[in-house]
């Protein structure tokens, strides 16, 4: 199983977070204030619907609201794959990152 | 906040629904919506339209690589169901794509020879400058592409917008021996000027444009001669020795050209300078004004136009024939006003189509690629109905599907690409299989079309451009009939099973009938071709040709042809095997020679033939009034023998001993043969009018050997002339294949038309197969009920055959009266032919239903023996 791209791991966390009702709008606004990073609707859905190619999200089609002008949204959640894609990931950062905090911050300047 | 009054910019949203992909357009538009509201609600509408629109831009990267990622998802999921279908119905799509294939290898083969055609004579730089000249002459009759050897520079010097001249002669009679050290080869010379590099485009390797041909002993050869002659590429400056007839004469190599292209009228293996016809024949011989003897291009100045050359020359025929005219003008039975003589321009590119001469055939027709692509056509016309038929059968075989399909709401749209989508597989898989197929055929192709054709030359740009776009074409025409037509019915009826297509629909059988029509057509064309040709083969022609060995004396001189002759005559008496040994001029199937002459008052075309002893028993001629030549009567060196036809026009009562007023003669006839064929059948047998004798010598040989001895004479031959022309290859050739050379376009023909009939019948057979599987298929649970009420197997085999075979029939009703109009229109082309009668047809109907009953028979005999529990188990 091929590793996370770091936008992947990001979207998922997200989705995670988010637990329900999570749809575009939502993670974008999420990501922008959590992260301090924007994402435009381009690139989030373009790797959201990688991430359910590779079914590690499940898309499901929700109903429409008055407030989107009778559009439905498409509601994201991660699937029991996803979540192992993730736990790997976790593992893998883990390892990758054990012990950088004293080397990275405590350096030199 | 009045919310209703602010709406995303329409525009922005348009441009987001035109790219993204179909099923994120809500959700996506949605997001951009509530965000939309978001930002208006803190910043104002006039910023929420600024994010929107700069949201937009800057997200659209991410749109295209999903739109692209989402629809090559889709279209390989497409595949992967076409594949899947494709494989569930073996034999049906088997089918498909061998007639297609089949089709798609025909047209590739019919594209190259048309474009073959098309390109003749294109390649020159100069090609539209230059022209051929052609005479006519109304008073023999005769259009032909020869002029005399001095016109072409007088028309030089009378015409400044004619830039240069080049005068070409070759044709199978002139002939040398060409030697190199102790090899020996027989070739045709072709005489030129010194500028035919200037005119036209072939290329010199080794030597220079303006020495290549300037004295009269240099030689050019084609680089393939100069293999041949010397063994290696450039012979520059080596001599070769050529020997026209009794005379010899060394030839230095002064330029090596590219071979010749296939598509070039133009053809040499070497070329001298026409100053040698001094040599050959007689210096006075470069002079005659009245010898109609070579080819003549001009090449006109830029931006001349050829039409003001034509329109100058009825004042140069005055000037330079007005002799010869004077002398027409008083023979009484001309009338006819104006100059008898005239000459046009041609273009050099039109020349190979476009033969306005008499003899229309001169190289190609345009009625042939024309044909070829008429057949073209039909075929793939034929494989494409095949393949919508057997489409529509395959929908209908997939009802069911259809039917759930629709009730779960699959969009119209996605059943249409659906359907298309496995054309477009098919039809990918049949083009390949079709080129490969193609490229094998390309062989036989090339045997039976004369020409060279290679598939690469097909790989340009263009034609790989033109060959997918056909392909897409085609896919989609053929597969979306069935699709749409399927896709646009209610659920509920389809799930019913009430269809109203496949199988006895008035669609599929008017595809049938002419699938078969076509083929029948076929048949009975190949069927007359063959009869025709068939008929010239056993035809008696008046003569016995299959006896006949032609030997070329490769001698002009009179005298010593003759003794020539004599020396064979008499050393050939002592074998049995060899009866007769005489001579002419015009060998028939080699040559011939001819004129309009007025005798009698009467005017009329007339063969000549200048004989020496010993003719008609040669030939086997049977004389029926009077006597051959005869030594013993030298007053016959100014006798004649005509044929009875000779008579017969001329009305001359009580021919013998009559003469005849030739003008420059007045001989005595002193017998009157049975009528043959001297020029072929396609003529009417007309007056011939043999002479004693020929000024110039005999150049043609012949010797009548008994049957079944063709090769110890050959070798008998060989020995005697071993004997008198030591220095010399025996040059001999069988008369029967001579004149079966006049045929080859026709045996051509017939093969090409065999081919493509067999080629229907298998694609119309395909498609049968097709059918009937459905129609069998449809009707399994009738077949069942019937066989449980009793029927036999044999009774319900011809119950589903009778459908198939009124079909047929149709098709050949159909079929039948078109054959034999054009099969009529072709015949016409020969004077003497078969006449069409009923068994052609009858035979080709037979021959179309038993190919049916075998294709079907199988299937059917199946159908009509199962166990009907098996057909009636699923209710």
């Amino acid at each position: 199983m091929k590793g996370l791209t770091k936008i992947e791991e990001i979207m998922l966390i997200a989705i995670l977070r988010l637990k329900e009702e999570v749809y575009g709008y939502k993670i974008r606004k999420h990501i922008s204030g959590e992260l301090n990073m924007e994402i435009t609707y381009g690139n989030l859905y373009s790797v959201l619907n990688q991430l359910v190619d590779k079914e590690y999200v499940i898309k499901t089609v929700g109903e429409a609201t008055e407030k989107r002008q009778g559009k439905n949204k498409n509601y994201y959640t991660v699937s029991k794959m996803g979540l192992d894609a993730l736990r790997a990931s976790f593992q893998m950062n883990e390892t990758l990152w054990d012990g950088m905090s004293e080397i990275i911050f405590g350096l030199h300047n | 906040m009045k919310n209703e009054q602010i709406k995303p910019p329409e525009a922005a949203v348009k441009l987001l629904k035109f790219f993204c992909r179909n099923d994120d357009f809500l959700s996506i538009s949605g997001d951009f919506a509530e965000e939309f509201f978001d930002v208006a609600a803190t910043r104002g509408k006039k910023h929420a339209r600024f994010w929107y629109w700069r949201h937009l831009l800057r997200s659209l990267p991410g749109i295209f690589i999903d739109y692209y990622k989402w629809s090559s998802g889709m279209i390989k999921n497409y595949l992967k169901i076409a594949f899947r279908n494709i494989s569930r119905n073996r034999i049906l799509s088997f089918i498909n794509i061998s007639g297609f294939a089949v089709a798609i290898a025909c047209c590739i083969l019919i594209y190259m020879f048309i474009k073959d055609e098309i390109s003749f004579n294109k390649f020159h730089n100069k090609s539209d400058s230059i022209y051929s000249v052609i005479y006519t002459d109304k008073y023999y009759n005769s259009s032909r592409r020869q002029i005399p050897i001095p016109m072409g520079p007088a028309l030089k010097e009378a015409f400044p917008e004619v830039d240069r001249t080049v005068r070409i002669s070759r044709n199978s009679n002139t002939w040398a021996v060409v030697s190199y050290k102790n090899k020996m080869f027989k070739e045709e010379y072709t005489l030129t000027d010194p500028d035919f590099f200037k005119v036209f485009s072939f290329k010199l390797i080794y030597g220079s444009e303006d020495l290549a041909l300037s004295t009269s002993n240099s030689i050019v050869l084609k680089k393939s001669a100069a293999e041949k002659y010397f063994g290696e590429k450039n012979p520059m400056g080596k001599t070769l020795l050529l020997t026209f007839g009794n005379k010899s004469k060394e030839f230095t190599v002064t330029g090596i050209t590219e071979d010749i292209p296939s598509n070039s009228t133009i053809q040499f293996d070497f070329l001298i300078n026409m100053e040698n016809i001094g040599f050959i024949i007689s210096p006075e011989a470069l002079n005659r004004w009245n010898w109609i003897a070579v080819h003549t291009y001009l090449l006109l100045k830029d931006g001349a136009d050829y039409r003001n050359t034509e329109r100058q020359f009825p004042s140069f025929v005055k000037e330079h024939f007005a002799q010869e005219e004077e002398r027409r003008k008083e023979r009484s039975s001309w009338n006819k006003e104006g100059d008898t003589i005239t000459f046009w321009l041609q273009n050099l590119k039109d020349i190979y189509f476009h033969s306005r001469l008499i003899d229309k055939n001169e190289f190609s027709n345009i009625k042939k690629s024309y044909i070829l692509a008429g057949i073209g056509i039909l075929i793939l016309v034929i494989a494409v109905i095949n393949f919508t038929n057997l489409s529509i059968g395959r929908a209908s075989a997939r009802v069911v599907e259809i039917g759930v399909r629709k009730t779960m709401g699959a969009g119209k749209r996605d059943l249409i690409r659906q359907y298309w989508s496995e054309s477009v597989v098919i039809v990918a898989i049949a083009s390949v299989t079709g080129i490969m197929l193609a490229v094998m055929l390309t062989p036989l192709f090339n045997s039976l079309s004369g020409k060279s054709l290679r598939i690469i030359d097909l790989f340009s740009p263009a034609g790989i451009a033109v060959f997918v776009f056909m392909i897409i074409i085609t896919g989609i025409i053929a597969g979306s009939y069935p699709g749409i037509v399927f896709s646009r019915q209610q659920p509920v009826s389809v799930l019913q099973g009430k269809l109203i297509m496949g199988g006895k629909n008035i669609l599929t059988r008017v595809l049938v009938i002419f699938q078969f029509s076509v083929s029948v057509f076929l048949l009975v064309s190949t069927l007359v071709l063959g009869k025709q040709i068939n008929f010239i083969n056993e035809r008696d022609y008046g003569f016995e040709r299959e006896r006949i060995i032609t030997i070329d004396t490769q001698d002009s001189d009179k005298q010593s042809a003759e003794k020539l002759i004599d020396f064979f005559q008499a050393r050939s008496a002592l074998y049995d095997e060899i009866r007769n040994v005489s001579a002419t001029v015009y060998a028939l199937g080699k040559a011939e020679g001819g004129g309009t002459l007025e005798i009698n008052g009467i005017r009329n075309f007339i063969n000549f033939s200048n004989v020496y002893y010993n003719y008609l028993n040669t030939m086997g001629m049977e004389l029926t009034d009077g006597r051959d030549f005869s030594r013993q009567v030298p007053a016959d060196s100014n006798a004649v023998i005509v044929n009875r036809r000779f008579v017969d026009v001329f009305n001359i009562i009580s021919p013998l001993g009559k003469t005849v007023d030739l003008g420059r003669s007045k001989p005595k006839i002193i017998g009157i043969v049975e009528d043959f064929h001297y020029r072929s059948l396609k003529h009417k047998i007309e007056p011939v009018i043999h002479m004693f004798g020929s000024r110039r010598g005999m150049n043609h040989m012949l010797v009548n050997v008994s049957s079944g001895e063709m090769d110890r004479s050959i070798s008998i031959l060989k020995d005697i002339w071993k004997e008198i022309q030591p220095g010399k290859p025996l040059i001999y050739s069988f008369m029967d294949l001579d004149l079966k050379k006049k045929y080859q376009e026709e045996k051509r023909w017939s093969s090409i038309v065999l081919y493509s009939s067999i080629l229907s019948i298998f694609v119309t057979c395909l498609g049968l197969v097709g059918i009937t599987s459905i129609t069998i298929s449809k009707r399994i649970k009738e077949i069942g009920i019937r066989k449980v009420m009793g029927a036999s197997v044999s009774r319900i085999g011809r119950l589903l055959t009778f459908d198939f075979l009124i079909l047929i029939l149709t098709g050949n009703l159909i079929a039948c009266p078109m054959a034999y109009y054009f099969m009529n229109k072709w015949l016409q082309n020969f004077a003497y032919r078969v006449s069409i009668e009923a068994d052609v047809f009858v035979t080709a109907c037979i021959l179309s239903i038993i190919a049916s009953i075998i294709t079907i028979g199988f299937q059917v005999y199946k159908a009509a023996d199962r166990n009907p529990v098996e057909s009636l188990r699923y209710e």
